[in-house]
């Protein structure tokens, strides 16, 4: 997932090390667009708008739940029980959780026109997210290493990981693993999650839990959508549920996007076509996925794939090429069994893999670079989660992770076809936990958690992280959480074994980056209103960065910085008559170790969405707006504040079975930028404006 | 550094762990005073522990008559509830609350609806042929039919 260096690539990259020295960055890419993806997703869009005029009338209640693709009863809807899993490896309720969590359900999902993973974590309290036109990347509580990829969130697709084996990366734009549509909730975890997940959980986790089946006892969906900038989209599921023990659903879907010209007036020389990236805006995608669950067995498998032209020229490449294409690929699959015991103590055990790869072509003058990389891990893991006493829960659990030939490999291709291969590493990996961790009931009004977790990574050695929480209900509305929690990233193949001879060179020694973070969170519920307020500050140890080695000049990367954070976060959720949403603020201060602002880090955000059925839940409007403070770039300036405005109309009439959507993104046009990785040339990335998509979605 | 975390952990362990226990016994005192009641047209007459663990714990299904069982539960905090998950089901209402939350998560089984009163309880019996619930002894009950519970 990583662009590797020629030389001109290193040269471009040390040029701005050198000036910005301590700024992480990382790359990636991908090759050839396929007109297959455009035309079976225009003539899915075309298809599903056609079975519309067609389609049976259906229950109104049934298109009531298959809306919400959480299947709750309703006695535990009433009472309000919010489950999230991410925060003690097992289901619990929300305000009982020792971390602060936001869940974005898909009804949330639906009614704001999310369209990516990243534009969901744009919305939610303490996170950011920037976009370069060819990754997009989070950012939580000012933590911002520019174009690191997301190695510092742990993604998890129902519980299982899926960053990279070899870089640690995850894409979450376009190239997102899971389509949106798919999901059935997204648990958002601040702070560290080591005690329990190991490595990446070190500024938070991220868990999509995708949907069982399509509507109540299965059924199917189709979803088609065009919108500007030449976009269509289209989706399909099905599923059956033959017994509440049986059940299978599959789903597909396919994105295209033509683009737009860009002028970037860092090239705006004649002989670089006066600075207009001419059609280099594609970006293509499909994926597939299948579960099935029979009995206490459950399967899982997920496949995506992203070929994306590169309009900006990054790397030091030939600019307004078409030969800059990127292309990720990514995958799971896993066997889980699940059985609960007389005493209701449950075991899992679950096997499977995952994959993150990328292929990418880099045109220089009087060469063509391509770089690939290859990372596939294999897991097992167990747990045993036991209620013990009066209620008192214990889980412990043991993994092991194995990275089978990570390759990073890159090639050289002369004009006169002559190729030459720079870079073939391949390197395994294999890592070895175990954790445990104890729920104290402390009465009806006091949980206390302690958690401790090690992991060994053979002769890189090994860490152990620790948790411990407090969670206090003084009153049936009032929560009071004390946090305390340590996280680790240990450095990934690529950051420990890259070399291409000439301008980089591995690290004699490099170490896991460490974090510790105190937070404390007071929750309260108001009538149908939860409002909460939190104070944390972390603290980091050891970053693992790209530096310029003063004694030869190469790049290395070396443990350096120990950036620290404090904040302050806000937020109100809920229902307030007949509008639902969540508004939100944050403040922010991120440092580096010398005290100077951190790149990409914005020292205020604030969120607003709001969503209001009208016509007796005929029509739904939400609109939202998204405030993120100024931040500075690569180049020592600041890109300024911004407020994107997006607006969502739904229209679903009783007893039919389609539903019609309307969203506008950043609808006043803001025309806001994104700091630029030191990958560009570009300090800044100017983003797409205003867009406009139509949809319509039928459920059988 | 690492013992340092694991000596902390294992005193913080050792302290709770007795608080605990001192609770647990606190705890396992009180009377158990309930009635398990079917549908009136519901021709069973007595049931087993093991049968309404089955019927609770959504194991078991169908009644011998092929109709779907109904449970229903009482709020978590009623002591009829306490009573009969420790009595019958041999557990904590926490130990049954977490199955439900892990299996309602997992996309397993559906739990019983709960029921905020015990007249709610009877109610639903009363309307629908394959309900089962419990309620206190002391209950006046209408349209409902009270089931020998053996051991």
């Amino acid at each position: 997932m990583t662009k590797y260096m020629s030389k001109r690539v290193a040269k471009h990259i040390a040029r701005h090390l050198s000036k910005h020295s301590g700024s992480g960055w990382a790359g990636m890419c991908r090759y050839g667009c396929s007109s297959v993806v455009r035309t079976a997703a225009r003539v899915l869009a075309v298809g599903g708008m056609t079975l519309v005029l067609g389609a049976p009338l259906h229950d109104a209640g049934a298109q009531a739940l298959s809306r919400d693709t959480v299947a709750l009863p309703a006695a535990i809807q009433t009472s309000a029980l919010e489950l999230v899993y991410s925060a003690s490896r097992y289901a619990q309720e929300a305000r009982e959780a020792p971390a602060s969590v936001t869940i974005i359900t898909a009804r949330e999902i639906r009614e704001f026109g999310y369209r990516t993973l990243a534009d969901v974590l744009g919305a939610v309290r303490g996170f950011s997210t920037n976009n370069d036109l060819n990754y997009e990347y989070a950012t939580v509580r000012g933590m911002a290493r520019l174009g690191d990829f997301n190695t510092r969130i742990l993604f998890m697709v129902d519980g299982r990981r899926i960053n990279s084996g070899v870089s640690d990366g995850v894409t979450i734009g376009t190239d997102e693993l899971i389509d949106l549509n798919r999901v059935a909730r997204i648990e958002i975890i601040r702070g560290p999650g080591s005690a329990l997940f190991g490595s990446n959980a070190f500024n938070g986790v991220v868990n999509l839990v995708t949907e069982h089946h399509v509507g109540p006892t299965g059924g199917a969906r189709a979803d088609a959508e065009a919108g500007s900038f030449g976009t269509y989209r289209a989706s399909v599921a099905w599923s059956t549920r033959p017994a509440s023990s049986r059940e299978v659903l599959v789903s597909a879907s396919a994105r295209h996007r033509t683009g737009i010209d860009r002028y970037y007036s860092e090239f705006d020389t004649p002989s670089q076509n006066n600075g207009i990236a001419k059609g280099l805006d594609g970006d293509e995608s499909y994926r597939m996925a299948a579960r099935a669950r029979v009995g206490d067995w459950t399967f899982n498998s997920a496949y995506s794939n992203r070929t994306r032209h590169v309009p900006t020229a990054s790397y030091g490449t030939i600019f307004n090429d078409a030969r800059l294409v990127t292309n990720d690929r990514a995958a799971l699959g896993s066997v889980t069994y699940t059985h609960s015991f007389d005493d209701l103590s449950r075991l899992i055990v679950s096997s499977g893999f995952n994959s993150q790869d990328y292929s990418g072509t880099y045109p220089y003058e009087g060469a063509l670079s391509s770089d690939v990389t290859i990372g596939r891990t294999w897991q097992v893991e167990a747990q045993y989660l036991r209620v013990f006493g009066s209620g008192h829960k214990f889980a412990v659990g043991a993994e092991e992770r194995f990275v089978k030939n990570g390759r990073l490999g890159a090639d050289e291709m002369a004009d006169d076809g002559e190729t030459t291969n720079i870079l073939d590493v391949r390197r395994s990996q294999r890592v070895g936990a175990a954790y445990s961790q104890i729920e104290w009931r402390l009465g009806d009004k006091a949980q206390l958690y302690t958690g401790l977790r090690h992991d060994s990574y053979g002769a890189l050695g090994s860490t152990t992280n620790p948790r411990a929480s407090l969670i206090v209900k003084p009153t049936d509305r009032t929560t009071l959480k004390a946090l305390y929690g340590a996280a680790f990233r240990a450095p990934n193949i690529y950051e420990r074994t890259y070399t291409d001879g000439m301008s980089q060179k591995p690290p004699l020694q490099i170490n896991p980056e460490h974090v510790r973070s105190v937070e404390v969170e007071l929750e309260q519920r108001m009538g149908a209103m939860t409002g909460s307020v939190s104070a944390y500050r972390l603290t980091t140890n050891s970053l693992i960065n790209l530096t310029v080695d003063p004694a030869d000049s190469l790049l290395v990367f070396q443990n350096s910085g120990s950036p620290t954070a404090r904040g302050v976060e806000m937020e109100m959720r809920g229902r307030l008559g007949r509008v639902s949403g969540r508004a939100s603020v944050a403040f922010q201060h991120a440092r580096s170790s010398d005290d100077s602002v951190l790149v990409n880090s914005p020292q205020q955000l604030a969120r607003l969405g709001a969503s209001l059925p009208l016509f007796h839940d005929v029509t739904n409007v939400a609109l939202e707006l998204r405030y993120t403070g100024a931040r500075l770039t690569l180049g020592g300036s600041d890109v300024s504040a911004h407020t994107v405005t997006n607006f969502t109309f739904l229209f679903r009439p009783h007893a039919r079975p389609f539903e019609f959507m309307l969203n506008v993104k950043d609808l006043l046009n803001s025309g806001f930028d994104d700091p630029a990785g030191a990958e560009h040339w570009q300090n800044v990335i100017p983003q797409d404006g205003r867009s406009v998509r139509a949809g319509l979605r039928i459920t059988f | 550094m690492i013992q340092r975390h694991l000596r902390f952990f294992a005193l913080c362990c050792s302290v709770i762990f007795c608080a605990a226990l001192r609770s647990d016994v606190a705890r396992a005192q009180s009377d158990t005073t309930f009635v398990v009641i079917v549908n009136s047209g519901n021709p069973t007459t007595e049931l087993s522990n093991a049968d309404l663990k089955e019927m609770f714990l959504g194991r078991r299904t169908q009644w011998e008559s092929a109709k779907t069982v109904l449970p229903v539960d009482l709020g978590p905090k009623l002591i009829a509830r306490k009573n009969f998950s420790r009595d019958v089901l041999g557990l904590s209402t926490t130990a049954v609350t977490n199955y439900w939350m892990q299996e309602i998560f997992g996309g397993g089984k559906t739990p019983p609806p709960v029921v905020s009163s015990v007249s709610a309880a009877v109610a639903y019996v009363a309307a629908n042929s394959g309900a089962i619930a419990y309620v206190p002894a002391d209950t006046p009950l209408d349209r409902v039919r009270v089931v020998r519970i053996v051991k």
